[in-house]
């Protein structure tokens, strides 16, 4: 990281040697625009490198990656935990009205449609989040950029 | 010894003694002092220094621990007024309280040898039980009768409600469980993946001549892990705290909605 951080000036202060350092024979004038546009075509090679780095960089450190893997967690939680409680519930029922076993029948039917419905509402909200810090990043990057 | 009776189980470190209170033989009873009791008493002791020491000089240009005690105040502060708005101010000590708590039970717990309460879904339940009968109770107080058209969304036909009113009920039921068994679940796992991985350096050294080398590459995993396992512990306790907010932010902030 700290290398790559390094390289980049390096390099273009390598591309600022070469220009400089061939022109000397040559009238001034145009070779000296030649060496410029040369070292401005350096310098925005190097730029976009670093910022392409930085970006690789700030995408692996990210804690969204880890935050995804802890959205996708409480989905999974979510469905396993209103099945779970309905089977608690349904068990329950059984034992108090003698009932087994339809109660936890119908428990467990309503703990997986609840299950469902918890997740879809779940992703279709996290979804919303995602979609509004898409854009709010995506404008504070053009913010950054002007 | 041999390296059977060396070897521990990976789940031995979530085993429950007893260190004082037993009974006869050891055994544990309802006032028992186990080690879970003891670290979440040690738990309660850091926070408590932390606040109380780190913050006796007042002093405007902070020290180390008044910097930590202050900047883990402002965290907690920017959450509840970004999650619950200002109606949620009078709820900032039991929050703040609830994640220092659920933070220092999981860091204390990273240091080897030591026990994990917050491991334990019989912990976790309990307090997400605090939380959810808490909220319910706020709930009710502050917006009485109209507590129930929660359960009752807007803009659905009357024909749905006998179906969705039982789903929104054990919807609503379900979130005790869902937030205890994530913050459980997520430590039990890590601390259990950590341990099989460091019996793997063991059994691989024991291997002997050239495949002893190979223990390095669990050892590296181990090493990784620790790091992961430190994330986890910090971003569950938030993950605890943020949910209580959210639950919390709707019983109080009901009549927007």
């Amino acid at each position: 990281m700290a290398e790559q951080e390094k390289r980049p000036p390096q390099s273009a202060r390598e591309g600022g040697t070469a220009g400089s350092g061939s022109p000397s024979p040559h009238p001034p004038s145009d070779t000296d625009a030649e060496a410029l546009s040369r070292l401005g075509r350096d310098l925005a090679a190097v730029q976009e490198r670093q910022a392409g780095s930085r970006r690789a960089a700030a995408e692996r450190s990210d804690p969204r990656s880890m935050r995804q893997v802890g959205k996708a967690w409480s989905l999974a939680i979510e469905m396993v935990a209103a099945v779970g409680v309905c089977v608690f519930i349904g068990w329950w029922v059984d034992r108090w009205l003698g009932s087994a076993p339809w109660g936890l029948l119908g428990f467990i039917l309503l703990g997986i449609a609840t299950a469902m419905w918890t997740a879809i509402r779940t992703a279709m909200r996290m979804q919303a989040q995602q979609q509004a810090d898409d854009a709010a990043a995506a404008a504070g990057e053009k913010t950054e950029g002007d | 010894m041999t390296l059977a009776e060396a070897h521990h189980s990976p789940l031995e470190q979530f085993k429950v003694k007893c260190l004082a209170f037993c009974g006869d033989g050891g055994q544990l009873h309802a006032f028992s002092f186990t080690n879970s009791a003891l670290f979440m008493l040690l738990s309660v002791l850091a926070v408590t220094l932390l606040m109380v020491y780190g913050m006796r000089s007042r002093s405007l240009v902070p020290g180390r621990l008044q910097s930590v005690a202050e900047l883990s105040y402002e965290f907690v502060a920017n959450m509840v007024r970004d999650n619950v708005g200002g109606n949620g101010r009078e709820y900032f000590p039991f929050i703040f309280s609830l994640f220092m708590f659920i933070l220092f039970c999981n860091m204390l717990g990273m240091i080897p040898y030591s026990f994990t309460p917050t491991s334990h879904i019989i912990i976790t339940f309990a307090l997400a039980l605090v939380v959810f009968i808490g909220v319910t109770i706020i709930a009710i107080v502050r917006n009485g009768i109209h507590f129930f058209t929660h359960f009752m969304p807007d803009g659905v036909p009357m024909w749905l409600a006998p179906l969705i009113v039982p789903i929104e009920v054990i919807s609503y039921l379900t979130r005790p469980v869902s937030l205890s068994l994530r913050l459980g679940a997520n430590m039990l796992a890590g601390h259990t993946t950590l341990m099989v991985f460091a019996g793997f350096v063991g059994s691989m050294i024991a291997l002997g001549g050239i495949l002893a080398v190979s223990g390095v590459l669990p050892l590296i995993m181990v090493t990784a892990l620790t790091a992961l396992e430190f994330l986890i512990a910090f971003l569950q306790a938030y993950v605890f705290a943020i949910l209580s907010c959210l639950y919390l932010s709707e019983a109080v902030n009901m009549e927007h909605h």
